[in-house]
């Protein structure tokens, strides 16, 4: 094919070109084509390398056992919610009974705004409280500081933090597995690679400070570790630290549905926001 | 690469299988064309961001993939593309920056950093040239000649046909050997009729 400028360039000459057989009649354009083509490096990284393996490991797991997780994911959300129900209903009877209690004590302690004002401002919190997210945080602060209880804000949905949080109580309670799951994903991504993550978590949350060293135990100071005992409610003899604020002067048994949904899983909390399902909508956009 | 093709092919094999090894294989092989490529379209200082992205969710959806290792190049490269126009969506620029005449960087003979000796010039030197096309002409040699797609897999990437791959992509390359040879014989005229638009 001609053009007004003295060279030609027939369309098969430039598919052979662009096939970079040569044959454009131009060396500069040949050149030009074999540059723009030349190989990466031969060796080494190249640019992406490590964060695109991650998620290649990590996609390999899910795709592996999605079923699995799918069913563990469902039992631990259904869980996370009983839980909330649960302690919903903890403070509704709790302010029947503080009420109550009131009566004969002429002093109200208002759940909702009273000693406590975070608490009437976060229902979630006590959910959290219950499946042992946050209490643990920081036990010498005695009273149940409810406050601590919104820094791990599940109202946010799957936060970056809340990831971290999760990852730093498995890490301390060596869980390495934890990266692994497929509800990392998106920490990991943020990190770059897996083994960036103690890193970003600590620039982002600071270093994982009290809390490894209780991430289990002290669940709820106030019902510690026996499920069972806390039937005896008629002992507000905990006054000391009242973690469920509302709950420890209730008399009878508001008690008692607090302690099925007091779990020793650090890292559940964490699961049920699963980042990966938000995450997913965005993945088949091809 | 002939000769890397097939080991590409293999790779690809192993990769699917969820080989780790295969998958580096085939992301050195691809990711270099992949990021010229996506510089072309959303600029060198994001294709970085955009490639990442690109791969993160191939390899989610890599379960959906069944093929070899051309028709591979094509999905990954459709991802990629589908990201960099919604990236660039997403920042509200327009796609095309073609760099105006004035601006093109003159090809620099000898400055060759280490790109083999056959090359005059460098990797990205060329890539620059290529990306003062007008897009859809940079586009279809990019893929072409960069990603080493056929026509046929091209148009479905650009969702034009093989023809019209065809045409934008000899354009592109009458336009860059004006562009070259403007140095040397001829006068840097006004733009081929039929070649820019």
């Amino acid at each position: 094919m001609n053009t007004r400028h003295g060279f030609r360039l027939s369309r098969r000459s430039a598919d052979k070109a662009l096939d970079l057989r040569g044959g454009s009649g131009s060396p500069e354009l040949d050149a030009l084509l074999e540059a723009a083509a030349a190989p990466g490096p031969t060796s080494g990284e190249v640019p992406g390398e490590a964060g695109a393996l991650a998620e290649f490991r990590v996609a390999g797991l899910v795709s592996a056992s999605s079923t699995g997780r799918a069913t563990s994911m469902k039992r631990a959300t259904s869980r996370l919610l009983t839980a909330k129900a649960l302690a919903v209903g903890v403070i509704a009877v709790s302010g029947v009974g503080g009420v109550a209690l009131a009566a004969t004590t002429g002093h109200l302690p208002n759940p909702a705004a009273g000693d406590h004002p975070n608490l009437g401002s976060s229902q979630d919190a006590p959910g959290l409280n219950a499946n042992g997210d946050d209490p643990a945080a920081d036990p010498t602060t005695g009273p149940a500081d409810p406050s601590d209880a919104p820094s791990a804000e599940p109202t946010t949905g799957p936060s970056l933090a809340g990831l971290c949080k999760a990852f730093q109580a498995g890490e301390s309670s060596g869980h390495a597995k934890n990266l692994t799951n497929p509800a990392f994903t998106a920490l990991v991504t943020a990190a770059g690679d897996e083994a960036s993550v103690s890193t970003y978590c600590v620039g982002l949350l600071g270093e994982p400070t009290a809390r490894p060293e209780h991430p289990a135990k002290p669940e709820h100071p106030a019902t510690p570790t026996h499920p069972a005992k806390p039937e005896h409610p008629v002992t507000p003899t905990h006054p000391e630290k009242p973690d469920t604020p509302a709950t420890p002067e209730v008399p009878a048994t508001p008690k008692r549905p607090v302690t099925p949904p007091a779990p020793t899983h650090p890292e559940t909390p964490a699961t049920p926001e699963v980042p990966t399902n938000p995450e997913r909508p965005a993945t088949p956009a091809d | 690469m002939p000769g890397g093709e097939d080991e590409l092919e293999q790779a690809l094999g192993r990769m699917l299988d969820g080989d780790e090894s295969g998958f580096r294989f085939v992301y050195r092989s691809i990711q270099p064309a992949l990021l010229r490529y996506l510089s072309v379209l959303v600029g060198p200082d994001d294709a970085e961001d955009v490639a990442s992205d690109s791969w993160g969710q191939a390899v989610r959806d890599l379960r959906r993939f069944h093929g070899r290792v051309d028709g591979f190049r094509g999905w990954i490269t459709t991802i990629a593309r589908n990201r960099a126009l919604d990236h660039l969506r997403a920042r509200g620029r327009r796609p095309a920056t073609p760099t105006p005449h004035e601006e093109l960087p003159e090809p620099a003979p000898g400055d060759d950093a280490g790109q083999g000796a056959l090359t005059s010039m460098s990797t990205h030197e060329a890539v620059r040239l290529i990306s003062a096309l007008p897009r859809e002409q940079a586009e279809a040699v990019m893929l072409r000649a960069v990603m080493g797609l056929d026509a046929k897999t091209a148009g479905q990437v650009l969702g034009r046909s093989p023809g019209a791959v065809r045409t934008a992509a000899h354009r592109g390359l009458k336009t860059l050997r004006e562009r070259l040879g403007a140095g040397a014989s001829n006068t840097f005229g006004p733009p081929d009729a039929d070649g820019v638009r």
